[in-house]
């Protein structure tokens, strides 16, 4: 059985569209677009990577416990 | 059919991208710069720190109106507090990063290069022989379109995709990425024209903290550091933690946050069609995390050899791999030396960097005209760590 699409939740009141994120993921699940940051979570496979590296703790990943 | 054509498409209006654009338009190609932010060089995502001037004179005149302040010492802060400052008159400077950043760009246009902002790309066209430009969007239209070129260079920078999807290389891992945070601070006791660096795991485990100073009592403060020795810590609470003790109560001003690669250069820096340069293609420093004038030495090699594989009609991989051997004989392999030492530097316990700094303190002409010496830093940490002389030497005699 297929796993559900995740929410990638970025707090938008924190992101500062660094792109640290987008540089680890490695599955396009986050990328720049314009001056924003853009979530794909149906192309998400929970590895923590991308809180991991950012600066700010705007991003939560639910699997990072 | 494509929407349009072109001889060279840059993706990303940086210094390296801007630079790259700036002289296959003026060696005659018809060149399009795409840059997906709205505004050229905003946010900041930098330091500012750049090298010295005859560094620097070689890509632009830096005007004053770029030049925040000048540098002519610095300072390095052990883990346990201990000060060792060095004079240098013309080390370097710190610029306004957002203004040289339009002004690379400007004399990109300047140089008959079409720049477009708010235009992302999307995507790379490729037949199968070789990449055959861009997929692009509009993003104040919405209208897609195609852009076809004989070369693409990708010069997106640290969150770059076009190298991934060129195969030249992967996503990073999190320790190849330092996290990093800075705010422009208002009222520090600073002396001006001395740069600050501060080591040790307290304030920035596996990278280091600094202060900048921009004039008037103003400081770019931030730090850098190793998300794979931070225990789930972020960049902005080490920052916190920073601040408070190096300027309690100061103001703040912008928030500035950014990831800097730190990963060893890239095997192929080309494949048909398509060059990777700048800090996509792992064109900075590791042990400084500096990038500018790399990129901007990046972009000379690789505008270089865009133009003889236009004008020679072969626009390879092989062809295009000139520039990978060109960049590996001299800045890349520079680079190596320093990723091993910041390998083995920011790794370090405290107390072990503690007597290394000491060491280092008493190396003579460990500090160059072009900053530190990365060999004389290599020495001394090989005198503690004996494997790292082994790796040291393979790099050097790599061809």
């Amino acid at each position: 059985m297929e796993d559900a699409p995740l929410k990638i939740d970025i707090d938008r009141s924190r992101c500062i569209v660094c792109g640290a994120c987008s540089a680890v993921c490695p599955n396009e699940a986050l990328i720049i677009e314009g001056s924003t940051l853009r979530g794909y979570p149906e192309r998400c496979r929970p590895c923590g990577q991308a809180a991991l590296v950012c600066p700010t703790g705007a991003l939560d990943c639910p699997d990072e416990e | 059919m494509l929407d349009e054509n072109f001889d060279v498409v840059v993706i990303g209006a940086g210094p390296a991208g801007s630079r790259t654009a700036a002289l296959t338009a003026r060696a005659g190609l018809t060149t399009l710069l795409l840059e997906k932010r709205k505004k050229i060089g905003f946010p900041v995502r930098c330091a500012e720190g750049i090298g010295p001037r005859e560094d620097v004179g070689r890509f632009l005149d830096l005007d004053d109106d770029l030049i925040s302040s000048t540098i002519d010492s610095f300072a390095v802060i052990s883990p346990g507090g201990r000060w060792f400052e060095a004079d240098k008159r013309g080390i370097g400077f710190i610029v306004d990063r957002q203004l040289f950043d339009q002004r690379l760009a400007d004399l990109a246009a300047e140089a008959g290069a079409e720049v477009r902002t708010s235009h992302q790309v999307t995507g790379l066209l490729k037949n199968d022989h070789r990449f055959k430009g861009v997929e692009v969007t509009d993003l104040e239209s919405g209208r897609k379109y195609t852009a076809g070129a004989l070369v693409t260079a990708g010069a997106d920078g640290v969150e770059s995709i076009s190298p991934r999807w060129a195969g030249l290389k992967g996503a990073y891992k999190p320790s190849e990425i330092m996290s990093c945070a800075q705010y422009l601070i208002e009222g520090i006791d600073v002396r001006d024209g001395r740069i600050e660096f501060h080591l040790g795991r307290r304030f920035a485990p596996g990278g280091y903290a600094w202060v900048f100073p921009k004039g008037s009592g103003t400081a770019n403060v931030g730090l850098g550091v190793n998300p794979a020795m931070t225990g789930g810590i972020k960049a902005v609470d080490y920052l916190e933690r920073f601040l408070e003790s190096r300027c309690p109560g100061a103001g703040r001003g912008r928030l500035v946050v950014g990831g800097s690669v730190v990963a060893r250069g890239l095997p192929s820096l080309a494949a048909g069609g398509f060059i990777a340069v700048g800090e996509a293609a792992n064109q900075n420093n590791a042990f400084s995390g500096g990038g500018i004038i790399n990129a901007l030495e990046g972009a000379d090699l690789a505008a270089e050899t865009i133009i003889e594989a236009i004008k020679g009609e072969d626009v390879s991989a092989r062809s295009l791999g000139r520039y990978t051997k060109r960049w590996k004989r001299t800045t890349g392999r520079t680079n190596e030396v320093f990723r091993q030492a910041a390998r083995s530097f920011y790794s370090m316990e405290d107390d072990k960097m503690e007597k290394v700094i000491s060491r280092l303190k008493n190396t003579p002409g460990l500090i160059t005209e072009k900053g530190v010496d990365p060999l004389k830093v290599l020495r001394v940490l090989a005198s503690t760590r004996p494997g790292l002389l082994f790796r040291l030497v393979t790099v050097l005699l790599k061809r």
